[in-house]
C-alpha cells in the first residue's frame, strides 16, 4: 500500500506543462473515473433508454416494431377520458404516494433522530439499542408484510385491535382493510416501523463523525453541555439532514412491496401507489411505454422536490 | 451525579419502548418459525411460544437440509463480501473526488448522480442485462458484482461526500506541505477520520447485497451459482405456503447480517472524540 | 405520385408472394416432418435441454428422480437439466429478460394465465404443427389443453392442472341439517342460513377476485365472455350474470358469506377455526390442512353445487412451453410431450397426488381409488379457463373491481357489470 502510494505520488503526471487546474482535474478523474464509467454504462444508459421508451408504444420483443407515439403515454396519465379511465387510477396512485411522503417521512425522520440522540447520550448499552432497533431494517419484506397484515387482522383477537380495545381507545375491533384510510395506516406504519432504524443509523454515523476539535474549542470557551448540543451538535446534524430527508422521500416514492403484499391496492384500488401502479402496467400488462412514462413523471416530481428542498436547506448547511 | 442517573433511566425507558415496538413482530416471527406444518398463521398472534414443549426446530432443520444450502450460503458470502469491498473502494474514491477536488463538469455529474437516484427505470434490468450480454458476463459473479457496485455509485457518493466535507481542511494542508499527494490524503486522513460513516455504509451495502434477490436471479442462471435469497424464495413455490418454513428461512438469512452489524459497530462506529470532550 | 403507386404495387406483390411462398414452404416442411418423423426416429434424438421449473422442491425431486429417468429409458440420448425457479413476479421478469436477449432455456413451466401474454410477445413456439400434437391433444383433457390456445394456435401442452371443489365441515353441515353435501346452490343457501344461528358463516369465498368468485358466479348462471373470448358486453352484463351477482350480494347481505370475501379472516384460518362451514379450494388444500382438528375425519368433498349455470368451477395449473429461441426444439418437444403423457402423469399422480391432464391416467386406480382426487377429476370436466388474452391481467382487475364494487355497495350489480363489460371489450380489442 505504502509503495503504491509512493509510486502514485511520484509519478502520476510527470509533464509539468499542465496548469494547476488541469492537474487537479486529472487527479479528480483518477478518483471518480471508475465510478463514473460504471455509472454511465449500467445506470445512465438504462435511464436514457427509459426516457426514449416513454415516448413509444414499446414492444419488449426486439423483433417486433416499437413505434413513437409522442406524448400519448403522458396524455393517458394526465388527461381523463377513454373507457378505461386510466388517468383516474394514476391520480389516485399519485395522491397516495404524496400522502405516504407526507406521513411517513416526518415520522421516520423525527423518531429516528430523537432515538439516535438518545442512544448517543447513553452511558451504557448503546450497541444493544442500536442492534435491537436495526432488526426491523434488515427483516425480509415478505415476512414483515405478512406479519403486519396478520397483526392488523379485523378480529378482536388480533394484536393491534386487542391492544386498542384494552386501552379503551376503540369500542369494537377495526376492520383495517375495509377502507382506504385505515388500510393506508397499516401500510404507513410498516414503512415507519421499518424506516426508523435506518434514520437512527444514519444519524448515529453523523454523531460519531462530529469533529472533536470543535467540541474542544467550545469547551475551552466555557460552553456548557446544553450549549454544545444546540450550537454544535444540532447544526452539524442538520448538515446530514438533506441527504437523509431526500433518501426518505425517495423511499416513500418507492413504496411497492408494502402495498403489493398488504393490500395489493385494495379496497377497490384505493391504496395503490405510483410504483405499484407502474410495475403492474409494466409486468402485468407489458405496457412498457406507459410504465416508462409514469417513471419519468415520478422522477420529475422527485427532482423538483429535491431542488426545492436544496434551496431551502442550503442556508443551514455548514461549510468548513 | 444523581440527576444524571435519573436522566439515564428515563432515556432507557424511552428507548425500551421503541425496542419493544421494534421486536414484537420479530418475536412473533420467531414463534411462527418454531411451529411445524404451519400453513396458516395461529389465530391469536403469539409473541412467545405457548409452551416449551410446543417448540420444534423442524423448520430450521428443513431449511438447512434443503438441496445445496451450504453452497448457496457460501456463494452469498462471496458475492456480498466482494460487492461490499469493491463498492467501498469505488465509492470512497469517488466521494473524495467530489468532496475535495475541482474539475469541469463536477456539478453536472454530481447532479446527474443525485437525479439518477430519483428515476425509477422500469426496464433498467433489461438494459443492464443486454450490456452484460455484450460483455459476455451473463451467469458470472463478475457481472452480478459489477451491477451491485454500479448501482451503489451514485447514492454512496452522495452519502459519503457529505461526511468527507465535514473533515477540517487544515489537516490536509499539512500533508500537502509535507509533499504528500491526494492519495496520501485519501488514504491517511480521509479514510481513518470517516470510520463511522464507512462502517455504516459497509453495513448498509452488505445488507443490501446479502438480501438482494431479483438481480441475482436474472444474472445468475445456473443452479450452482445461486445465492441464498434465491434459494429462500424457492420456499414460496407451490400453492400452499408453509409459513413456518419461510419464517425460519428468513431468520437464518438474517443472522449473518446481525453478526456483521455487531462487528462493524464495534470496529468502526465507536464514539471516539466528542464524548471524551463532553465528559472532560 | 406515380412512383408511389409503383412502389405500393411492388410492395403488395412482394407481400403476397412472400405469404404464398411462406405457406408453401411450411406446408411442405410439415408434410416432410410428418412423413419422416416417426416415433422410432424421435427416440434417437440426441442433445441436452434445459427446463425452468416452478415446482416445489419435492415436486422437482419427483421430476428429476422419477420422471426424467423414465423419459431417458425411451430417449436415452437426451439429457434434461432442470433449473428450479421461484414462481410469481420475479419469474416473469426473468423470462422477459431472457426472452428479449435470446438467453431463454429450451422449455419452461408457465402458469396457464401467462401463456397468451408470452405468445403475444412472440416468445413461444406454436406447437400445433409438430409431430404427434394431434394425438396428444386427443389424449388430454380439453380444459387444460385450451389454456394453451391463443390466436388460432396452441403454444404449449398441459403439465399439471387443478380445479376447485366444495369442501364442507361435516359436523357443521350436520348441524345445518345436511348429512351429505348440498347438491344445489339453493340447498347451500338453505344450509348456510341454518348454520348462521350458530354464528358460523356458511360460505367462504376467498375474495372478490377472478380466482375466488367464478365457481359461484358461473354456477349461478353468470358468464364472462362469448365462447370465442371476443366480447364481454351481452355476456358479463347479461341478465343471467346480473342475477348471479345479485344472488352473491344477497348472500353477503344476509350474513352467510365469510369475512374473507372482503379481506377478513382467510378461508383456511376460518375453516380451521370452525368459523366457516364450507370453502372451495384446490387439491393442495387437504395435504396442508389434514392435521387440523376441524379437518381430520371431518370433511366432505363434493362438486360445486349446481345453480342456473350448472356446476362450474375454475381451472388452474401450468403448461410446458417451448421458447422460440430454443436450439433443440425437437428434443424439447419430445420432452414436453412426454410430460403430458400417461406415463409421466401416472408418476406425478402416484408420487404427489397431482391431478392428471391425461384422460387415460384419470381412469387408473391411482386416481379412481383416491376418493378426494376423484372428486377433483370429476369436476375438471366442467370448468372455466380464464379468458386467454394478452391483457388478461388487466381484464382480471376489471372483473375483480366490478365484483367488489357491487359487494361493497358502491354500485348496483347491473351498473358494475355494465361498466366492466365495456372495459373488457376495450381490452379485448387491443392488439
Amino acid at each position: 500500500m505504502e509503495k503504491a502510494a509512493l509510486i502514485k505520488a511520484k509519478n502520476p503526471y510527470p509533464k509539468k506543462k499542465l496548469s494547476k487546474k488541469q492537474r487537479e482535474a486529472l487527479e479528480a478523474w483518477g478518483f471518480i473515473g471508475v465510478g463514473f464509467l460504471l455509472f454511465v454504462v449500467f445506470m445512465l444508459y438504462p435511464l436514457i433508454k427509459n426516457f426514449i421508451i416513454a415516448f413509444m408504444n414499446y414492444s419488449i420483443n426486439p423483433n417486433k416494431p416499437s413505434t413513437f407515439v409522442g406524448l400519448a403515454n403522458f396524455k393517458r396519465a394526465f388527461v381523463s377520458g377513454g373507457i378505461l379511465e386510466e388517468s383516474q387510477k394514476f391520480y389516485l396512485a399519485l395522491k397516495n404516494t404524496f400522502l405516504a411522503v407526507l406521513v411517513t417521512v416526518p415520522f421516520q425522520w423525527f423518531i429516528g433522530i430523537i432515538i439516535a440522540i438518545a442512544i448517543d447520550s447513553l452511558r451504557r448499552f448503546k450497541l444493544f439499542y442500536r442492534f435491537m432497533l436495526y432488526i426491523p431494517v434488515i427483516s425480509d419484506w415478505l415476512v414483515v408484510a405478512i406479519l403486519f397484515k396478520y397483526l392488523f387482522q379485523p378480529t378482536s383477537g388480533s394484536l393491534v385491535n386487542a391492544f386498542l380495545l384494552k386501552l379503551n381507545l376503540i369500542s369494537k375491533p377495526i376492520g383495517w382493510f375495509e377502507n382506504a384510510g385505515t388500510a393506508n395506516i397499516v401500510i404507513w406504519s410498516l414503512c415507519i416501523w421499518k424506516g426508523i432504524g435506518w434514520v437512527m443509523m444514519m444519524y448515529t454515523a453523523a454523531l460519531q463523525d462530529l469533529p472533536k476539535s470543535l467540541y474542544e474549542a467550545a469547551m475551552v470557551d466555557g460552553a456548557n453541555k446544553k450549549q454544545l448540543f444546540y450550537k454544535i451538535t444540532l447544526p452539524l446534524l442538520s448538515s446530514r439532514t438533506y441527504f437523509i430527508i431526500i433518501s426518505l422521500i425517495i423511499g416513500a416514492f418507492n413504496i411497492l412491496l408494502q402495498v403489493m403484499l398488504i393490500t395489493n391496492g385494495g379496497p377497490l384500488g384505493q391504496t395503490d401507489v405510483l410504483l405499484n401502479y407502474m410495475y403492474n402496467k409494466a409486468f402485468t400488462s407489458f405496457d412498457f411505454g406507459y410504465a416508462a412514462a409514469i417513471s419519468l413523471i415520478m422522477g420529475s416530481i422527485l427532482i423538483t422536490i429535491s431542488v426545492l428542498q436544496n434551496k431551502i436547506t442550503k442556508k443551514t448547511e455548514i461549510e468548513f | 451525579m444523581k440527576k444524571y442517573s435519573i436522566g439515564q433511566i428515563f432515556l432507557h425507558l424511552f428507548l425500551l419502548m421503541f425496542v419493544i415496538a421494534a421486536i414484537i413482530p420479530f418475536l412473533n416471527m420467531i414463534t411462527v418459525s418454531l411451529i411445524p406444518n404451519s400453513y396458516i398463521l395461529p389465530t391469536k398472534p403469539q409473541i412467545l411460544p405457548e409452551s416449551f414443549k410446543a417448540i420444534s426446530f423442524v423448520n430450521y432443520k428443513k431449511v438447512w437440509g434443503r438441496e445445496s444450502f451450504g453452497r448457496y450460503f457460501l456463494n452469498s458470502v462471496f458475492v456480498s463480501s466482494m460487492a461490499t469491498i469493491l463498492t467501498m473502494f469505488v465509492s470512497t474514491l469517488s466521494a473524495y473526488g467530489f468532496a475535495r477536488l475541482n474539475f469541469k463538469g463536477k456539478k453536472i455529474i454530481f447532479n446527474l448522480y443525485v437525479f439518477s437516484l430519483m428515476m425509477p427505470a422500469v426496464l433498467a434490468i433489461i438494459s443492464q442485462f443486454t450490456v452484460l450480454q455484450k460483455l459476455k458476463l451473463i451467469n458470472t459473479y463478475t457481472g452480478l458484482i459489477l451491477l451491485y457496485v454500479s448501482g451503489g455509485v451514485a447514492g454512496n457518493t452522495f452519502f459519503l461526500k457529505g461526511f468527507f466535507e465535514t473533515i477540517p481542511k487544515e489537516l490536509e494542508e499539512s500533508v500537502i506541505m509535507d509533499g504528500g499527494s491526494r492519495w496520501t490524503i485519501y488514504r491517511h486522513i480521509i479514510l481513518p477520520l470517516s470510520k463511522p460513516a464507512l462502517g455504516t455504509l459497509a453495513i448498509g451495502v452488505f445488507t443490501g447485497t446479502w438480501m438482494e434477490v431479483f438481480t441475482a436471479l436474472v444474472v445468475l442462471t445456473s443452479k450452482s451459482k445461486r445465492t441464498l435469497p434465491i434459494a429462500m424464495k424457492l420456499l414460496q413455490n407451490g400453492r400452499a405456503t408453509e409459513w413456518g418454513l419461510i419464517f425460519a428461512g428468513s431468520i437464518i438469512v438474517l443472522i449473518p447480517i446481525l453478526i456483521i452489524f455487531i462487528i462493524f459497530n464495534k470496529q468502526f462506529i465507536k464514539r471516539s472524540g466528542a464524548e471524551g470532550a463532553v465528559k472532560g | 405520385m406515380s412512383i408511389k403507386k409503383v412502389f405500393a404495387l411492388i410492395l403488395s406483390a412482394l407481400i403476397i408472394l412472400s405469404v404464398f411462398s411462406g405457406c408453401g414452404k411450411s406446408a411442405a416442411t410439415d408434410n416432410s416432418t410428418n412423413n419422416t418423423n416417426t416415433t422410432a426416429d424421435e427416440t434417437k434424438l440426441k442433445g441436452e435441454i434445459e427446463m425452468w421449473s416452478t415446482f416445489t422442491e419435492l415436486e422437482n425431486k419427483v421430476l428429476t428422480e422419477k420422471v426424467i429417468p423414465a423419459f431417458n429409458q425411451k430417449y436415452p440420448d437426451i439429457k434434461v437439466n432442470v433449473t428450479p425457479m421461484p414462481s410469481g413476479d420475479d419469474y416473469k421478469k426473468k423470462i422477459i429478460t431472457a426472452a428479449t436477449t435470446g438467453t431463454t432455456p429450451d422449455l419452461a413451466r408457465i402458469d396457464i394465465t401467462d401463456i397468451a401474454q408470452y405468445a403475444n410477445e412472440g416468445f413461444l413456439l406454436a406447437v400445433d404443427d409438430l409431430p404427434g400434437f394431434k394425438e396428444l391433444k386427443d389424449a388430454t383433457f380439453e380444459g387444460p389443453m385450451d389454456t394453451n390456445f391463443f390466436n388460432g394456435h396452441y403454444y404449449g401442452v398441459p403439465l399439471d392442472t387443478n380445479t376447485k371443489v366444495a369442501i364442507y365441515n361435516k359436523r357443521l353441515l350436520a348441524e345445518a341439517g345436511f348429512t351429505e353435501a348440498p347438491k344445489t346452490m339453493d340447498e347451500l343457501e338453505q344450509a348456510a342460513l341454518k348454520i348462521k344461528e350458530k354464528k358460523v358463516k356458511g360460505i367462504a369465498i376467498g375474495g372478490a377476485n377472478t380466482w375466488s368468485m367464478p365457481p359461484y358466479f358461473l354456477s349461478l348462471g353468470g358468464k364472462f365472455t362469448d365462447e370465442n373470448n371476443q366480447k364481454a358486453t351481452g355476456y358479463f352484463n347479461s341478465p343471467e350474470s346480473v342475477k348471479a351477482l345479485e344472488k352473491i350480494v344477497e348472500w353477503k347481505d344476509k350474513g352467510i358469506i365469510g369475512d374473507c370475501l372482503l379481506g377478513g379472516e382467510g378461508t383456511w384460518e376460518g375453516f380451521n377455526n370452525a368459523h366457516y362451514m364450507m370453502l372451495d379450494d384446490g387439491p393442495w388444500w387437504y395435504p396442508a390442512n389434514k392435521e387440523q382438528k376441524e379437518v381430520k375425519d371431518n370433511v366432505i368433498f363434493a362438486p360445486i353445487p349446481k345453480g342456473a349455470g350448472g356446476s362450474v368451477s375454475i381451472v388452474g395449473g401450468e403448461d410446458t412451453i417451448i421458447f422460440k429461441d430454443s436450439k433443440n426444439k425437437e428434443q424439447a418437444w419430445a420432452f414436453a410431450k412426454f410430460l403430458a403423457s400417461d406415463e409421466a402423469q401416472t408418476i406425478f399422480a402416484q408420487e404427489l397426488g397431482m391431478m392428471p391432464v391425461c384422460k387415460a391416467t384419470a381412469n387408473k386406480d391411482v386416481v379412481t381409488n383416491n376418493p378426494i382426487l376423484k372428486v377433483y377429476v370429476e369436476q375438471l370436466s366442467s370448468t372455466w379457463a380464464r379468458t386467454p388474452s394478452a391483457k388478461w391481467g388487466e381484464i382480471s382487475n376489471v372483473i375483480g373491481e366490478a365484483f367488489e364494487k357491487a359487494l361493497r355497495k358502491k354500485a348496483t350489480p347491473k351498473d358494475a357489470l355494465d361498466a366492466a363489460a365495456a372495459k373488457i371489450d376495450e381490452l379485448l380489442s387491443q392488439k
